[in-house]
């Protein structure tokens, strides 16, 4: 069964082509980090022209790699839930014209499902329910029981800012570009983790939450303070912390509740010293680790198709009135991670 | 030849099948509904037995208008160009609303409000609108004191956002629609030309004024 996935929920276009949920055919992404560059930061009325603009390109990118037509695609899935609203509703233009041409199914999916679902592509006999997912991005930080398809039980989440933003944040205010994470990363590299004794909060809590904006703060304000600081191990030590809050809270969901096979997603999950850090201590613990190829970390149309694709067999396909919203519940049992006003 | 209209630049969303300039069918809905785009045409379809493989041409109105519908509608309308394989011809808003508007006494301006206190406008000759005069983006206090200054104008508003600044026109000379007429998409596009599809895959909405987002850049 082939389906083409489509996801423009925040600044990057893309496409992909999977194959029965399994197998990638093709995944074609295009970023608009040049155009929103100069702002710090990701303009959304920008970001829908800037789609406006790619998407027929890019759907042909995903057939044309995939050596397929139209006429082959069986469904077309699409992230209609989560993200920038201006963004999401051109994906879903695009996606509702494909499945109206081609007379093929409409599957429209939470953008973090297909996150989620990035693990299990290609190795769902590897990774068997249920299983501990941590998925970390730019707009969102959660630690999810993955108990069945499309069904999850929230154990943790922020309660302010997410991982990806704070790592925007400081970048922007190092002057280091967009996307900030990468950035970030890098000149961690090169910089001492314990020059700075940023705060962890919450970490001695006994609970699953997170919160980052203390730490956003301690951070943006050293740096004001000392603008002669040490960038480098400005970012060492505030990657540091942030690793630190994620694995250890990570491992006490793990433990508390029995799960042994963990699964890291979203963009941050790109970022090497978290992914180190979480697989030594799987490793110590005698737990199993799942990340996602790189490719497939980042916002693409390939976990939407790969998702789809195992979603339509639970539920089938939707109408051609679907429509976008940026905040909506998660998975069939409609889980909610955000404060009640966002939902509305 | 089959035209398929699409149109979602105003609070009104409408797609119509016309054949040789003659109008077979149209669906509208007010209320949010860019949306719905699909699902009219799904049902506009099925209204005229007309199945989409014999849609020979896609018109889309590509601006000025409201910034998301925009998007929605021509993203429609490339996709499904692209997929069916057939040409596309974009419509101005402003070409459609005067398309079916005669006024001999004087030039006929229609204008929209483009946001920060700007509109865009387009200016026609006496008598038969199409093709305009010039068209663009211009600060409303300039544009007003020029129009002020024409000979028996007549000014057509897509919305209703001037008509207060425009107190001193007589009625007879100023009239505003919420919806853009069929008829006047179908005489607009038929008045256009064709697009390639390389130029349909890079087909964006013309909402000239790329430059008020920039201004306006709020990142999140």
């Amino acid at each position: 069964m082939l389906i083409l996935g489509i996801d423009t929920s925040c600044d990057d276009t893309s496409a992909g082509v999977v194959d029965s949920g399994h197998t990638v055919r093709s995944n074609v992404i295009a970023s608009q980090y040049a155009a929103h560059a100069r702002f710090g930061g990701i303009v959304p009325m920008i970001a829908a022209r800037e789609h406006t603009q790619r998407i027929s390109y890019i759907i042909q990118s995903a057939l044309d790699d995939a050596q397929i037509g139209f006429g082959d695609l069986d469904a077309v899935a699409v992230a209609h839930h989560q993200g920038l609203l201006l963004s999401l509703v051109v994906g879903v233009s695009a996606a509702k014209s494909v499945a109206l041409a081609c007379d093929i199914p409409l599957i429209g999916m939470h953008h973090l499902e297909g996150h989620i679902y990035s693990n299990l592509m290609g190795r769902q006999h590897e990774l068997p329910f249920p299983f501990l997912c941590l998925t970390v991005a730019g707009g969102h930080t959660l630690l999810l029981k993955v108990t069945a398809h499309s069904r999850y039980e929230l154990l943790g989440f922020t309660r302010d800012d997410a991982a990806g933003e704070v790592f925007d944040k400081l970048a922007r205010t190092l002057g280091l570009g967009f996307p900030g994470g990468p950035a970030v990363e890098k000149l961690a590299a090169e910089g001492n983790p314990q020059a700075y004794e940023f705060p962890r909060p919450l970490i001695n809590q006994p609970n699953f939450e997170f919160s980052f904006s203390g730490l956003k703060t301690a951070v943006i304000q050293a740096v004001e303070r000392d603008p002669q600081a040490n960038a480098a191990d400005v970012c060492a030590s505030f990657q540091q912390a942030v690793i630190d809050l994620l694995v250890t809270k990570t491992i006490r969901v793990a433990k508390a509740h029995g799960l042994t096979r963990i699964a890291l997603a979203g963009g941050v999950a790109l970022n090497g010293p978290l992914r180190v850090a979480l697989q030594r201590e799987c490793e110590a613990l005698n737990y199993r680790m799942f990340v996602p190829p790189r490719d497939l970390c980042m916002d693409n149309g390939a976990m939407m198709a790969g998702a789809g694709y195992f979603l339509y067999r639970l539920r089938g396909g939707d109408p051609l009135t679907i429509e976008a919203r940026a905040n909506a519940p998660l998975g069939q049992l409609g889980i909610r991670y955000r404060p009640e006003s966002k939902y509305n | 030849m089959l035209q398929l209209l699409i149109d979602t630049s105003g609070p009104y969303t409408m797609a119509a099948v016309a054949d040789e300039g003659k109008l077979l069918g149209e669906c509208t809905v007010q209320g949010r509904p860019a949306a719905r785009v699909h699902e009219l045409i799904r049902l506009l379809l099925m209204a005229v037995k007309t199945p989409i493989e014999a849609i020979d041409l896609i018109a889309v109105t590509v601006g000025p208008g409201s910034w998301t519908g925009l998007n929605i509608g021509v993203t429609a309308a490339k996709v499904l160009a692209q997929v069916r394989k057939c040409p596309v011809v974009t419509v101005s808003a402003l070409d459609a609303l005067v398309a079916v508007h005669h006024w001999d006494r004087g030039q006929t301006w229609a204008i929209c409000k483009a946001g920060r206190g700007k509109a865009n406008y387009s200016l026609y000759a006496r008598g038969p609108a199409l093709p305009g005069l010039e068209s663009g983006i211009t600060e409303f206090g300039a544009l007003r004191d020029r129009l002020l200054q024409d000979v028996d104008p007549m000014v057509l508003e897509y919305g209703q956002t001037f008509r207060p600044d425009l107190s001193r026109l007589p009625a007879v000379n100023y009239a505003c629609r919420e919806r853009l007429p069929v008829e006047g998409m179908i005489l607009a596009a038929r008045a256009a030309a064709p697009l390639h599809l390389e130029e349909v895959l890079a087909l964006t909405p013309d909402y000239l004024q790329p430059a008020l987002a920039e201004q306006d850049a709020q990142t999140v």
